[in-house]
């Protein structure tokens, strides 16, 4: 399991960039989604993506449809333009992080 | 895969409204959440009830209101963007701030805009948004009166050096409260507070109180430090060379006066040189004051050893106006030398010699509150000795 700390600042770009390959997702998607990608070591807790999707959505970053199925009403996420610009950044911007992080904590990598 | 059927959907909708979600949104998507999680789990041994029974006692109390108030908080731009502005007015003030003392240190030009500045940027700005986000952005136990102590405590710990440098009045008031604040009502207001907390934070914020108090109170102490020896040392070579300055121009005038061919226009500089005498015996007799206040009776101008006492200058001042005074004499004493003159040269010159507020910071001249009593003898020695000068320039 990776720590919630860790995760806190990562969560924004991590949804970002699965938007950025789905045309539309819903909440329970995407948490399922990056349990699959992460091989179930990061579980995202519903109080802690809603407040991010919303947030995005408030600063214009993506944008939401109502579909009714049933009785109840999913809600999907897509990026509008300006948020799929702002999460290639953003995306290449924790990239470049990732490779910092990996210099930093592994300067001598073994030669095998 | 069943299905849930719609009398548990409205069960899901009807609890988590009461539980605390009240925005449209965030309910559909939260019903929608907990159904996708349900449904792939019901099976005949396990029920609707028993799974979201289950669920519900996975999550923390109050966990749906803390998501709504969160989606609130982070949706709402206009608290988004006082944090924003938070930042950006604590990153230019503490800049403005710093650069201020230091050129305060150096005694560089616009020192005292920038402090005031930055004060302002700070008090006024960055202060009141950080306490205001710090109390919106807590759940529960918000505490409107550590709130506001913590605003004053901290804007009276700032203000009070400022006041201080900048020779503005309340001072004192400033520098008593400010850390008055923050031992009586402040710190255990706020370690109470802390307490209360989950251990997990307790651990940060006793951290954070503990460098506060350690800065302040170090910083404080330095205050009280008196000036080094050092300083003292060459404000006292300063001040007898102003005293042994005087005696050389005040012989070298006398000498002018007593030639034979001295004119009219010397006999016409009498007065002046009444005057001078005068007032070179009115700042000795108040050097010679201070000095035997700090002192004993028996100290003389040349003869002393306590020579940084913080406490005289602002003694005399309690009990007497005697700044107003000498400054009102000084000012006569200009007054006089510049009308003995018409040469336009001569005025200027004597206007170099004279015109202390243009030599001193203006904050500095003739203010004697807290300052050490060498550099109060070091300023009033020097007056003397250009009062002198500006006689000598009159008589040659």
């Amino acid at each position: 399991m990776i720590a919630n700390d860790l995760l806190k600042g990562t969560l924004r770009t991590i949804v970002l960039k699965l938007l950025s390959e789905n045309p539309r997702m819903y909440g329970y998607e995407i948490t399922q989604k990056v349990e699959e990608l992460s091989l179930g070591k990061i579980k995202l807790t519903f109080g802690a993506l809603y407040p991010v999707l919303h947030k995005l959505e408030a600063e214009g970053y993506v944008q939401t449809e109502s579909v009714s199925i049933g009785k109840r009403v999913r809600i999907y996420y897509r990026l509008t333009p300006e948020g799929n610009s702002w999460a290639t950044v953003k995306i290449d911007e924790f990239i470049e992080f990732v490779k910092v992080m990996n210099y930093v904590l592994n300067p001598y990598p073994s030669v095998s | 895969m069943t299905y849930l059927t719609d009398e548990n959907i409205d069960f899901i909708y009807d609890d988590i409204r009461t539980k605390g979600i009240t925005s449209e949104n965030l309910l559909h998507e939260m019903v929608d959440h907990i159904c996708c999680m349900l449904e792939p789990q019901l099976s005949e041994n396990n029920t609707f009830d028993t799974l979201y029974q289950n669920f519900i006692n996975t999550l923390h109390q109050n966990q749906f209101s803390k998501i709504q108030f969160q989606t609130n908080l982070s949706t709402n731009l206009k608290f988004q963007n006082m944090k924003k502005s938070m930042f950006i007015s604590g990153a230019i003030g503490t800049f403005m701030l710093i650069s201020g003392v230091l050129f305060k240190i150096n005694h560089w030009p616009g020192a005292g805009i920038m402090l005031v500045l930055a004060t302002f940027i700070i008090v006024a700005l960055f202060l009141p948004t950080f306490f205001i986000v710090g109390y919106r952005e807590n759940e529960e136990k918000r505490n409107l009166f550590l709130t506001i102590i913590g605003y004053l405590t901290v804007s009276f710990l700032i203000l009070g050096p400022v006041f201080k440098i900048m020779h503005w009045p309340g001072t004192d008031f400033l520098v008593f409260f400010g850390p008055l604040l923050l031992a009586t009502l402040f710190l255990p207001f706020y370690l109470v507070s802390v307490f209360r907390k989950s251990n997990e934070t307790r651990t940060n914020y006793l951290f954070i109180i503990l460098l506060v108090a350690i800065g302040f109170s170090f910083m404080y102490s330095l205050s009280a430090v008196n000036m080094t020896k050092d300083r003292i040392d060459r404000y006292y070579e300063a001040y007898n060379a102003n005293l042994d300055a005087y005696e050389l121009f005040a012989h070298k005038s006398d000498s002018l006066y007593s030639l034979p061919d001295s004119t009219n226009s010397l006999q016409a500089l009498g007065s002046v040189h009444t005057a001078s005498t005068a007032l070179a015996a009115d700042i000795d007799k108040l050097m010679l004051s201070l000095i035997q206040s700090a002192n004993s009776p028996e100290a003389t101008l040349r003869n002393f050893s306590i020579k940084d006492d913080k406490k005289v200058g602002k003694k005399m001042l309690d009990e007497t106006d005697e700044d107003k005074i000498l400054a009102e004499k000084i000012e006569d004493f200009r007054n006089l030398a510049l009308s003995s003159t018409e040469d336009k040269d001569e005025r200027q010159i004597l206007m170099s010699h004279l015109d202390f507020t243009e030599q001193m910071d203006p904050y500095e001249y003739l203010s004697f509150e807290r300052e050490p009593l060498i550099y109060i003898l070091f300023q009033l020695s020097y007056i003397k000795k250009n009062i002198a000068l500006a006689e000598l320039e009159l008589v040659k």
